[in-house]
């Protein structure tokens, strides 16, 4: 019975789009949100099938010393992609354009696929258009996340961002596998590899242009000036998110870290750092619906919370002496649904304390500040890092950690505002 | 009201041209792979019309089946090489690194026919080195998760043993009587986790492919004292004729030492700074090696030191050199460089540059990487092809 009324729903809400907040969907989240993730989903796809074969290239090739291209990778995540994507988030709110925004953010990194066909042995052009890719990511995350939760109703706002970030969490799933299907099918077939993920980025980006439906903001608001964007920060509620969000950054061990301090203390080659990855986007694709769905029901600070706990489990599980040789896939699935009860919930929060008008503003804002704050983070763990063991750092962690999480439940605990 | 309906259509059209565009793309390029068949062991097809370097093979039978061509020598190594007059020729081994249905294979081809190639029908190599019938491969498996391996191959371009490594293959060699291996890989450094990066070298015993020796394990020394530290990074390591000394670059704290080293022993001893991956000559009296240059921006450039006097000369290339070179002979040296001025194309030629600072630099063989000359006997045609 149940599904043939879920089918009939379909049915009837396929005819009357006009009525875009109400067409629900399986999930309860709106068609628009299915089709966001969609979007997300087949760019990851299509920016993970490059990736798997890609990087290491950038060292034998283009004669990067590991150092260098550390650095590099640092900057243009951190800071470069940052600013750009405070740009594009009050942009998008000043002309509200947030549609327009996010498809441009998407267009970018499916241009840089077909550069990179072109660009055929040149290394260089290989390195640039990752850069693109980061640039079209910085452009589109604030104005998509926007759309999410204008798409969505308020009590639904942390499963709607759930099924957004567990498809795109898929699409790290299926990329490489799809990568690898096709180098099976064609040994050596790395310009089809390429040709493959530039025609699943373009349906990523079709998807997105024409079928996604502008968020219905009321017509009679004016535009937001950028002074009220720009003082965002002043707006209680959002400003303990804000602080509480960057501290807990600031002890949030970067993954690659993290993958090297599982790859010391067991022991496994560094051949296995795309596995971890894997693995650690397949827990985030299983844990991330059923975490928002209970960050929804029983609050979204408990589970987020929740999940900063689950870091200070991985913390103390790496810091335990002899690890197994089963230990890393154990913190890995941890680490996929630490990211899972908080990365989409931190936007949910975002969203339920800004105006809709301001909203991509905010994100925007709120994005960066735990971007700035993660690679402060990765520079404060390198540093600790000192005689090759990755000790001490761990255990600076997982005290900042615990700090961090008692300061965020007070914190938010006393603005009653989400 | 219909405007979301074409939409809709728009968008499917989007899907199925992507799909046709795909799917029509991978069946060219398979059809283009399947092709031109594969060339076997054997003596090119174009033999008749090549400088036969076996005078003893009166007609070499064109195109034979590769099956048979590849069975038949594994037998002639049973028996002693040589049996039937099979004289080795000075060749050249290589990854054939020009863009094409070869690319990335292990090449072989006579240095008086280097037109006519020989490409190993299984084995595809980053980094090749041949010497005395045995050679080490560093070859990757490029699927989900990229495997690394050194693979042993005999002179049938066959291979033998199989070693997973723990990272990207940097350089390999082997010693002049075919014993002994080395192999130098990127442990890791990948991100920002480079703060680690790291290089392993090992020595290996060619016979079984056993670790003899991994040189963070050497006690080194540096002006007659003890000379320690954590960080130290071997790789490049060139072998001497007495099969124990061999040389090698060690890094430490931003600064580069050449070493040489005692196998027997486990010692290594600095005897010069800023020599990147050396390379012994011939005549083991000079090493070749690559030098960086002051400057912000990374240029490295082949010099020749010699052993005796301790004196550097810079070589006619001013390129940037990142490659280990290779001695062509006592007096040249041989080396890879991008085809594109900017050195980021992914095919490389091989280049040759005298080795006494005079002359200037030329192509050897255009897209080729690694390369290693070596006296090697070719492959014998079957048998019943007379």
């Amino acid at each position: 019975m149940y599904q043939l009324d879920w089918i009939q729903r379909l049915r009837v809400l396929d005819k009357s789009p006009a009525a875009n907040s109400a067409r629900q969907k399986p999930l309860g989240v709106s068609a628009n949100v299915w089709r966001l993730g969609f979007t997300s989903f087949f760019t990851d796809i299509s920016s993970e099938m490059v990736s798997s074969i890609l990087p290491l290239y950038f060292i034998s090739y283009l004669r990067f010393s590991p150092f260098q291209f550390g650095i590099l990778d640092g900057i243009y995540q951190g800071a470069a992609v940052a600013l750009l994507s405070l740009f594009s988030g009050f942009a998008a709110d000043r002309w509200r354009r947030q549609k327009e925004l996010a498809s441009a953010g998407y267009g970018f990194s499916a241009l840089s696929r077909l550069v990179l066909l072109l660009a055929g042995g040149n290394w260089i052009f290989a390195a640039a258009t990752l850069v693109m890719d980061r640039i079209g990511k910085g452009i589109r995350t604030a104005p998509r996340d926007a759309m999410i939760s204008l798409s969505s109703r308020a009590d639904n706002l942390a499963t709607a961002f759930a099924v957004h970030r567990g498809l795109d969490a898929g699409g790290a799933v299926f990329g490489p596998l799809a990568a690898f299907l096709v180098l099976r099918l064609v040994p050596g077939g790395f310009s089809l590899v390429l040709a493959a993920s530039f025609c699943i980025a373009l349906i990523g980006l079709g998807l997105i242009a024409l079928l996604v439906e502008k968020p219905a903001l009321s017509a009679n608001t004016r535009p937001p000036a950028l002074s009220l964007s720009l003082g965002l920060w002043k707006h209680p509620p959002f400003r303990v998110l804000l602080i509480c969000g960057a501290l807990l950054s600031l002890t949030t061990v970067s993954d690659s870290f993290l993958y090297l301090s599982l790859q010391r203390s067991t022991n496994a080659p560094s051949t296995m750092f795309p596995l971890f990855a894997f693995v650690t986007a397949v827990s985030f694709l299983i844990f991330s619906v059923p975490m928002g769905r209970l960050a929804d029901r029983w609050g979204r600070k408990k589970v987020f919370l929740a999940g900063n706990g689950l870091l200070l489990f991985i913390y103390a599980i790496l810091l335990s002496p002899g690890l197994g040789t089963r230990a890393p896939f154990a913190i890995l699935g941890l680490l996929g649904a630490y990211y899972a009860a908080t990365d989409g919930i931190m936007a949910a929060m975002g969203s339920a304390v800004l105006k809709p008008e301001l909203r991509t503003s905010g994100l925007a804002i709120l994005n960066t500040a735990i971007s700035v704050f993660r690679f402060f983070s990765s520079f404060v763990f390198g540093l600790l890092w000192t005689d090759g063991s990755s000790r001490p750092p761990i255990a600076v962690f997982l005290a900042g950690v615990t700090v961090a999480i008692i300061v965020a439940n007070w914190n938010l605990t006393r603005k009653e505002t989400l | 009201m219909n405007q979301p309906r074409n939409r809709t259509l728009l968008f499917l059209l989007l899907c199925v041209v992507c799909v046709l565009v795909v799917v029509v793309f991978g069946y060219f390029m398979v059809r283009k792979t399947h092709q031109p068949p594969e060339v076997a062991v054997g003596p090119p097809s174009t033999a008749p019309a090549a400088p036969a370097p076996g005078t003893s093979q009166p007609t070499p039978v064109p195109g034979a089946p590769s099956s048979t061509a590849a069975k038949e020598p594994n037998a002639g190594v049973a028996a002693p090489p040589g049996a039937e007059a099979r004289h080795p020729v000075r060749v050249l081994f290589f990854r054939a690194n020009a863009l094409g249905s070869e690319y990335g294979k292990l090449a072989v081809a006579p240095l008086d026919a280097l037109d006519h190639p020989v490409y190993s029908k299984d084995l595809a190599c980053d980094r090749v080195y041949f010497s005395n019938g045995v050679g080490i491969c560093l070859a990757s498996d490029r699927g989900v998760f990229t495997r690394y391996y050194a693979v042993k191959f005999d002179e049938n371009l066959k291979g033998g043993w199989n070693i997973p490594l723990n990272g990207i293959p940097s350089r390999t060699r082997v010693s002049p009587s075919g014993r002994l291996g080395s192999i130098t890989i990127f442990l890791s450094g990948h991100s920002y986790a480079s703060l680690n990066f790291a290089t392993q070298t090992l020595i290996l015993d060619t016979a079984t492919g056993n670790v003899l020796a991994d040189l963070e394990k050497f006690s080194v020394t540096r002006d007659g004292a003890p000379f320690q530290s954590k960080d130290f990074n071997f790789w490049g390591v060139t072998f001497a004729h007495d099969e124990n000394r061999f040389y090698a670059t060690l890094w430490s704290k931003g600064q580069t030492y050449l070493v040489e080293c005692n196998l027997a022993e486990k010692t290594a001893k600095v005897i010069h700074q800023n020599v990147e991956c050396p390379s012994l000559s011939p005549d083991n009296t000079r090493i070749g090696f690559k030098k960086r240059m002051p400057g912000q921006r990374i240029l490295w450039n082949i010099h020749v030191l010699d052993l005796k006097t301790m004196t550097e000369t810079r070589l006619a290339e001013t390129r940037n050199v990142d490659d280990q070179v290779e001695w062509f002979d006592n007096d040249h040296l041989l080396y890879a460089l991008s085809e594109s001025e900017t050195g980021s194309s992914a095919s490389t030629d091989i280049w040759m540059v005298p080795a006494n600072g005079g002359g200037s630099p030329s192509i050897l063989y255009k897209g080729g990487f690694s390369p290693s000359v070596a006296l090697w006997s070719m492959p014998a045609p079957p048998s019943g092809a007379k």
